[in-house]
């Protein structure tokens, strides 16, 4: 029988390089990384699914909203400018507020367009630089679209015109038009990547439903912990609080001067864990019964959410005071928000097979 | 079984040209994929290897490296002046894998030492620019048995490091690689199966363990091969490693008898005279240098049509050498037993054989202390991520900060640098320096940093409380690292 087998294997050498051809082929054009194909998904978890909710439920409407609060923000600066007054101003200081807000919930996502044309650093880059918004300002004629400007721009420059003391936006022309021609960019903006995903990038970004560092889920799943771990939790939080530096930094706050950086902060926050309980992170964890020391991971994540809005439960609205009064409970909220890190970086990461680097590389 | 016996050079031809081919071939894709400029001229930090410090990338000058590695791979498949540009070869490539160990691989190094041994390897005897003209017909025995030792060692060794509990009774890390796969055509499905998991685990170590024992003998000679390609077709569909199945594929070869390369170079031959007679001129010219050297390989084709006629034709490859050997007793003379490349390959292999071992001199867990994780073709055996910041305290003040060492590092350098010991180490003392002032005291640096391990949870690695600039690369890593709450077995 043996003997058979081997005069068998003997006689079908000859052709099996024939056979091998094909497989050699196969294996030299496909892409391990694969991510043309519309191959059959796992049956219990759509990937391609999870993708035209991140698409259809989070991050178009996030840009339509951002899109509606900032055309209510810019009818409210139209009003005020042509109508200077107490009341106006605090009409359009409320629909400011509302537009910031809605930023919050668009920011973990900016990615395709939003990541190519920087519109996070062009509109939340914080501290702003208040003397080149003033010099702006009175020249009248400043080119928002040098890098130099991005600290003269977006929210924290809106927010200095309209909330610093002694501002002077009722008593300021110039300072008017300024607000009116930061808003009139804004809106650029959004319209920019907004139009982009309407158009063909939505459908780009469902095909690409692939395993690798360039594929849909990949690099939104990066975009998104990068966002919570440099602008969520460094950001607004552990920069302040002098977690970088050897003493705590209160002027660099979000909303310095209008004193809300904890709602801005929870808006953020809770745009974060709605995408990872609601939009199916978690669910994609819990098919694949990711369990770290025998408890789902995605309950360890979800408890990790709860324990930081704990512990941010007693902060004051404005977390300058909070670093000045107690800077002790802000440590100890960015303690919590560093465990989400690894526990999403590390863990999350790892279970997903997620291609951390923008860039393939080989491996072993 | 005596080594010295003479054999046919055509085995070491073959080996030689794909062995080139597949070099050059390499660093056009490196090159073409942009990794000279990201991995070597974009960071502005390179880890080095212990007493490697002072190897470093060289700026634009590193795309002239790199085609000097290209260059003298061509030479050496054409066998134009082979021992010099091996030579250039080794010295070029191995700088190159020196210049920053975040992109240290197992088959680069497989690469390094197998251009090493290529060296003091008669791989140019025949079919090669050097032979024209010169008929070498033998060549001693063990410079082709030594090949197929250095790859077998790559599989034996890559099985044996297999054998732990992870890889055996939990499936990991192929448990959380391959479910990531699902949209590879056919097998997408299966891979999210648990069993599939297991299959994939104890038939990856059965197939290292046992495939150079089924290429060496000659029964079971082709089905290992066939199961070489199928085995490296496979993961390279699987998994992102880029030339490696190929190289191997092309070193199996070796295991063939010499009747098989000579059927391959003469089937070489007629594929440059085809292109000659397309007048195909300009592809031809490659192929005519080895042309012009028909000489040296008909010189020893003719000998085995004489052993043919002699009815010895299914003789082992042992005892056709002999008769070789029975019709050029000369050569055989001239032979000493102890050539200098023979002890140096001998030396070689014995490192080959022993280096891999060095971890046991180590205490703790290897998959946790990586002491001795390195040049030991264990591979594929960890999926292990981290998360990595230093904490710098300033010596007067007392104050602390944290510092990112993304500001420093790129992403793939960073995904490194969190998991692995000696980086963390190595940065920890960069870091201090680099916030040193002037006149001060060294500030302590502490890590602060978390290892998830083939599918535990993340845990906490370095010791927080340890300032790592009192450690050096001699200090025990269980002295410094958190210790491992698991137990692997195995070995």
């Amino acid at each position: 029988m043996f003997f058979f087998i081997l005069q068998l294997i003997k006689a079908m050498s000859r052709y099996l390089i024939l056979l091998l051809l094909p497989l050699l082929t196969y294996s030299a054009c496909s892409n391990p990384a694969g991510s043309d194909d519309d191959d059959p998904m796992m049956p219990s978890f759509d990937r391609r699914e999870m993708l035209k909710t991140w698409a259809d439920e989070v991050i178009i409407p996030a840009h339509n909203d951002f899109e509606a609060n900032l055309e209510a923000m810019a009818a409210a600066n139209e009003a005020f400018s042509l109508n200077p007054g107490a009341e106006t101003l605090t009409e359009f200081q409320n629909r400011f507020k509302a537009a910031y807000l809605s930023f919050q919930r668009l920011d973990p996502f900016l990615i395709g367009k939003g990541e190519e044309i920087r519109m996070r650093e062009l509109l939340n880059t914080y501290p702003a630089n208040v003397d080149l918004i003033q010099e702006n300002a009175d020249s009248g004629a400043a080119n928002l679209d040098l890098p130099s400007n991005t600290v003269a721009q977006g929210f924290p420059a809106l927010e200095f015109l309209l909330h610093a003391e002694n501002n002077q936006l009722l008593t300021n022309a110039n300072h008017r038009a300024y607000a009116t021609a930061l808003i009139d960019r804004m809106l650029l903006l959004n319209e920019t990547v907004l139009t982009d995903w309407n158009g063909t990038y939505r459908d780009l970004f469902i095909q690409n439903d692939g395993n690798s560092a360039t594929a849909s889920i990949d690099r939104t799943i990066n975009d998104y912990i990068f966002h919570y771990e440099k602008f969520l939790r460094a950001g607004k939080v552990g920069i302040p609080a002098g977690v970088f530096s050897d003493d705590p930094l209160a002027d660099r706050v979000e909303a310095l001067y209008a004193g809300y950086s904890k709602e801005l902060f929870l808006e953020a926050l809770s745009a974060s864990r709605d995408f990872f309980t609601n939009r199916g992170l978690k669910e994609y964890l819990d098919v694949l019964n990711v369990r770290r020391d025998g408890e789902l991971l995605s309950s360890q994540i979800e408890a990790q959410f709860a324990v930081i809005l704990e512990a941010s439960a007693a902060l004051t609205d404005s977390f300058a005071e909070q670093v000045e009064v107690d800077n002790v409970q802000l440590l100890g909220l960015y303690d919590e928000m560093q465990r989400l890190v690894v526990l999403m970086k590390v863990d999350m990461v790892q279970a997903l097979s997620i291609n951390i680097d923008y860039v393939d590389a080989d491996g072993d | 079984m005596n080594c010295q016996l003479p054999t046919s050079p055509a085995p070491l031809a073959v080996f030689r040209i794909g062995f080139g081919l597949m070099m050059a071939l390499s660093i056009v894709r490196f090159w073409a994929n942009g990794w000279i400029e990201k991995l070597y001229l974009e960071p502005t930090y390179f880890f080095s290897y212990q007493y490697f410090e002072w190897v470093k990338p060289l700026g634009s000058w590193t795309y002239l490296l790199f085609g000097t590695a290209f260059i003298s791979a061509l030479m050496v498949m054409l066998g134009w002046k082979y021992r010099l540009a091996i030579v250039i070869f080794f010295l070029s490539f191995t700088y190159i894998e020196l210049m920053d160990k975040t992109t240290y691989l197992n088959h680069y190094y497989f690469i390094t030492l197998l251009s090493f041994v290529l060296i003091w390897l008669p791989a140019a005897a025949c079919f090669s620019m050097d032979a024209r003209g010169r008929k070498v017909h033998y060549i001693p025995r063990w410079t082709i048995d030594s090949l197929k030792i250095f790859v077998g060692v790559v599989y034996f060794y890559a099985g044996l490091a297999k054998l732990n509990s992870d890889w055996l009774l939990e499936a990991q890390p192929l448990a959380i690689w391959l479910p990531a796969k699902y949209n590879i055509p056919l097998l997408g499905d299966l891979l999210q199966q648990r069993w599939v998991h297991y299959g994939f685990a104890w038939s990856g170590a059965a197939y290292d363990l046992l495939i150079p024992f089924l290429l060496f003998w000659r029964p079971t000679r082709v089905f290992a091969f066939v199961m070489v390609v199928v085995f490296h077709v496979l993961t390279r569909v699987l998994f992102p490693i880029g030339m490696f199945p190929y190289i191997m594929i092309v070193s199996a070869l070796i295991f063939f008898d010499e009747g098989v390369h000579e059927r391959l170079l003469t089937s070489f031959q007629k594929v440059g005279v085809a292109f000659k007679h397309k007048g195909l001129r300009g592809i031809s010219i490659l192929f005519r240098k080895y042309w012009r050297s028909k000489n040296a390989i008909h010189q020893v084709a003719r000998p085995q049509v004489q052993i043919k006629d002699e009815r010895a034709v299914n003789d082992t490859l042992g005892n056709s050498a002999k008769m070789y050997f029975r019709r050029s007793t000369g050569y055989y003379k001239k032979q000493s037993a102890l050539t200098p490349s023979a002890i140096i390959v001998s030396l070689t292999l014995l490192a080959h054989l022993t280096l891999p071992w060095r971890y046991a001199l180590h205490p703790g867990e290897l998959f946790w202390t990586e002491e001795g994780y390195r040049f030991s073709w264990r591979v594929m055996l960890m999926e292990k991520a981290g998360y990595l910041t230093y904490q710098v305290e300033d010596p007067s003040s007392g104050k602390r900060r944290s510092v990112d060492p993304g500001r420093y590092l790129t992403t793939f350098q960073q995904k490194q640098l969190a998991s692995q010991p000696d980086f963390i180490l190595e940065f920890a003392h960069f870091i201090a320096a680099e916030h040193q002032i002037n006149g001060e005291p060294l500030p302590a640096v502490f890590a602060e940093s978390y290892v998830a391990l083939n599918g535990r949870g993340s845990r906490v690695y370095v010791n927080p409380g340890i300032n790592l600039t009192t450690i050096t690369t001699n200090t025990p890593r269980v002295a410094w690292l958190m210790p491992f709450e698991d137990e692997i077995y195995g070995l």
